[in-house]
């Protein structure tokens, strides 16, 4: 037991050092203004810290009693460290270097209370730390629950099933109250038992996943898996609902989201299957909304319509990542991401200087929004613009998932994989390397490029410092904070790293700390990221009939 | 010998910048046959493989594949061709799975129920592959992953198999093992060039062997012939 206290001080330290970093960077302060359950949630965010830290130091050690003693010890390092540093500040001259801390703030973390404050703050962080190994105690109950349900079909459907209801039930209810919501659910379940009563006998108890991958000769269509088709159902619903439901606001939020998805699905083609680092993905988004703004705004005369000048913008895009493609098709890794960042901010710099095209620093304004006859049916069919672009990118990002889904299950993502473990083996077994190259950057320009464009119709007017490096470091986070090579992971990416911010407002000037924290944080705890791509990339282990010896369990 | 031979090389000069490794190589492979190619470290026998499949195009000379000149052709169409090579160092997909390895090596063809056929074929040579079939490759044993190297080559139908030190690192069973298997897919139809340091297994394999020293072949002669030949014996089968 007690070879499990020195070790245990270092979470400990590690912790209490995190606490001390968000208070001096006045995050503590700043979300303080929040509160959550009655408490405030700066404290909330500094207990979490140091129950992780005796979670985590318990989880090191073995036996019950060892357990409890190692979080006992992180936690009360953790907090005993915070403490000592509050007591620090307090030395006269110390605290005007904190410019982002407030004396009084500061003070309130030692319970306004000095030396006496702080010693209860470490035992306050000693009875997290035990309340971490606690919990570092307990059974692996709930995952090996959650595991049950995902491995069988049956559960998974009947979750979803109810899920479904309950989503739809808080859709209607809220959008048209109680009597409509509960006539709606009845209706709902119906249709749902009628259509899966069936398929709840016969579902065989393989997961989803699994069957979707056929062997290539497969002798069959691919079977449309029941669960499948009600979650898309329940996405359907949701997304139509959800700008209806909600204000302006909202939808704008939930459009650049969008736009970043669709960014996010371009740069995962690129990066994710094809393994090829690029960080300049910015300027192929600027090519399209510069597109989009030169074809669609009175400024340069041209004047074409929004949907004539959609897939042009596309297309200009698609065609600048084959250009640019061609050069370093014989770079890798490290030269590769610097020519590509020189190139994003060439296109920046363009963007900047050309003004005859772009309007220079004054940008494009008056880009067109899309028509109908002769009025604009942003207006004409939606309450406000934001809805209809709402509508439009999740059309765009439903299509492009779909698109690359396919594209990874496909002949082509067999190359990209091939070429992303080992592009000197990929030649040898006979894959185009420069083609297969050069088509990851031109469909993952196209994809940017249709991001491009929507948001400069969205935005009306567009900028050069639309367009700077940051975009391109955004969207590489998202994609590998959620899972590189995943679609989904995309998804929760971008929701994670651009609709969360624009949430929680008070931590918008800490965006870039926590920005790095988090990459952080993510490499070393879950480097697959969030909603890691399957572990198989190429096919599934569908194929198993194929010549499966009888041993095999 | 009426039929052109399937594959020729003539004079062949390969170069690294300005270091030559190969200066002037013919050798020729027939219809079925094993042929060996022996020789010290550093002596070219790596870049003659590469020459021929187009990864180290020759400065010099000419490559021919059933009378069809190679040179100047990619690499990924050598594949298509008939040609396949098992790398040194086994350079399987260290991070995809057995199964997904070989269906890469099948890139080129088209013809899915053939495709299956290899597939069963190359399990039923190698059951073990079979066994680990989801299996990450990067977690196979040594062995295995020379199998799967092995296997994956085979995924890609050649008429000709290049093999470039298959018994590398390999525990003297296994090599015993992996060369009855090149004699079997030999058996098949494939004609065989084995690159080895490990001399005595390679010429008891093959029919005919070349002897390549810095970049030259200085001996040419059957198998068996070159087992009991004085100087082969004792710069290469030395204590063996």
């Amino acid at each position: 037991m007690r070879a499990a206290l020195l070790p245990a001080t270092r979470p400990g330290l590690v912790g209490g050092g995190a606490a001390i970093a968000i208070v001096v960077l006045g995050m503590v302060t700043a979300l303080n203004e929040r509160e959550l359950a009655g408490l405030p949630v700066g404290n909330l965010l500094v207990g979490l810290i140091v129950l992780a830290v005796g979670y985590r130091a318990a989880r090191d050690a073995v036996g019950a009693g060892s357990r409890l003693v190692a979080g006992l010890v992180a936690g009360l390092t953790a907090g005993a460290f915070l403490a000592l540093f509050m007591l620090f500040t307090r030395v006269p001259g110390v605290s005007e270097k904190l410019v982002q801390t407030e004396p009084e703030d500061t003070d309130a973390i030692l319970f306004g209370m000095g030396a006496g404050g702080a010693a209860l703050l470490a035992v306050f962080g000693a009875g997290l730390g035990v309340l971490g190994g606690v919990l570092a105690s307990l059974p692996a109950l709930p995952t090996g629950w959650l595991r049950a349900v995902a491995g069988s079909g049956r559960l998974r459907l009947i979750l979803v099933a109810l899920l479904s209801l309950l989503i739809v039930g808080l859709a209607l209810a809220f959008l048209f109250g109680l009597v409509v919501a509960v006539v709606g659910v009845i209706v709902l379940a119906g249709l749902e038992l009628a259509l899966l009563g069936g398929a709840l006998a016969s579902l065989p108890p393989l997961p989803a996943r699994l069957r979707q991958v056929l062997p290539k000769s497969g002798a069959g269509r691919r079977r449309l898996d029941p669960v499948a088709l009600l979650t898309l159902l329940i996405m359907a619903v949701v997304l139509i609902v959800v700008p209806m439901a909600f204000g302006q606001y909202f939808n704008h939020v939930s459009t650049t989201v969008g736009i970043f998805v669709l960014m996010g699905l371009g740069l995962n083609v690129v990066v994710g299957y094809a393994g090829l680092l690029d960080l300049g993905y910015v300027a192929f988004f600027a090519i399209g909304a510069y597109a989009m703004a030169i074809l669609s705004s009175p400024e340069q005369g041209i004047e074409v319509n929004f949907w004539l000048a959609l897939p042009i913008a596309m297309a200009v895009s698609g065609i600048s990542g084959t250009l640019l493609g061609i050069p370093v098709l014989r770079m890798r890794g490290d030269y590769l991401a610097i020519v590509t960042l020189g190139f994003g901010e060439i296109i920046r710099i363009f963007s900047q200087n050309l003004t005859d095209l772009t309007g220079g620093p004054q940008g494009v304004r008056d880009i067109a929004r899309p028509e109908l006859a002769e009025q604009e049916f942003t207006t004409l069919l939606f309450a406000n613009p934001q809805q209809f672009y709402f509508y439009l990118i999740a059309t765009g990002v439903v299509l492009v998932a779909i698109i690359s889904a396919h594209l990874l299950s496909s002949r082509i993502g067999r190359a990209w994989v091939a070429m992303r473990e080992d592009e000197d083996v990929a030649r040898a077994i006979g894959i185009r390397v420069v083609r297969y190259k050069l088509l990851a950057f031109t469909i993952g320009a196209v994809f940017a490029g249709l991001g491009g464009a929507i948001f400069a119709s969205r935005q009306n007017s567009i900028f050069p410092n639309d367009f700077t490096l940051i975009v391109s470091i955004n969207v590489l986070c998202l994609v590998i904070i959620g899972g590189m090579g995943s679609v989904r992971g995309v998804v929760v990416g971008s929701v994670a790293l651009i609709a969360l911010p624009e949430i929680l407002r008070e931590l918008a000037e800490f965006r870039l700390v926590t920005f790095g924290a988090l990459l952080v944080f993510m490499m070393i705890v879950r480097p697959q990221g969030l909603l890691p791509a399957g572990r198989s990339l190429v096919s599934g282990p569908a194929s198993l009939d194929i010549a499966a010896p009888p041993a095999e369990a | 010998m009426t039929a052109p031979p399937l594959l020729e090389v003539r004079d062949l000069h390969t170069y690294y910048d300005n270091i030559a490794a190969l200066r002037g190589v013919s050798l020729t492979v027939s219809e079925g046959e094993i042929v060996a190619l022996i020789g010290a470290n550093g002596a070219g026998k790596s870049t003659l493989l590469k020459s021929i499949t187009g990864l180290t195009p020759p400065r010099q000379g000419e490559i021919f594949m059933e009378g069809r000149r190679l040179n100047g052709v990619p690499a990924h169409a050598v594949v298509r061709l008939g040609v396949a090579m098992v790398p040194e160092g086994r350079q399987i997909f260290g991070r995809l799975s057995v199964y997904e390895n070989l269906e890469m090596g099948a890139f080129t063809r088209t013809d899915t129920d053939a495709v299956q056929r290899s597939f069963d074929r190359v399990f039923e040579l190698f059951p073990r592959l079979a066994e680990r079939r989801e299996q990450i490759g990067g977690t196979l044993s040594g062995g295995e992953q020379q199998m799967l190297a092995i296997g994956r080559a085979i995924m890609a139908a050649p008429r000709l198999l290049l093999l470039d030190e298959p018994s590398m690192g390999l525990a003297p069973i296994l090599v015993q093992q992996i060369f009855r298997t090149i004699r079997e897919i030999n058996r098949e139809g494939a004609s065989i060039l084995l690159v080895e340091q490990n001399a005595n297994a390679a010429l008891s394999l093959a029919n005919r062997g070349y002897v390549l020293r810095v970049g030259q072949i200085v001996i040419e002669d059957a198998a068996e012939a070159l087992k009991e030949n004085k100087q082969v014996k004792e710069a290469y089968l030395g204590g063996h």
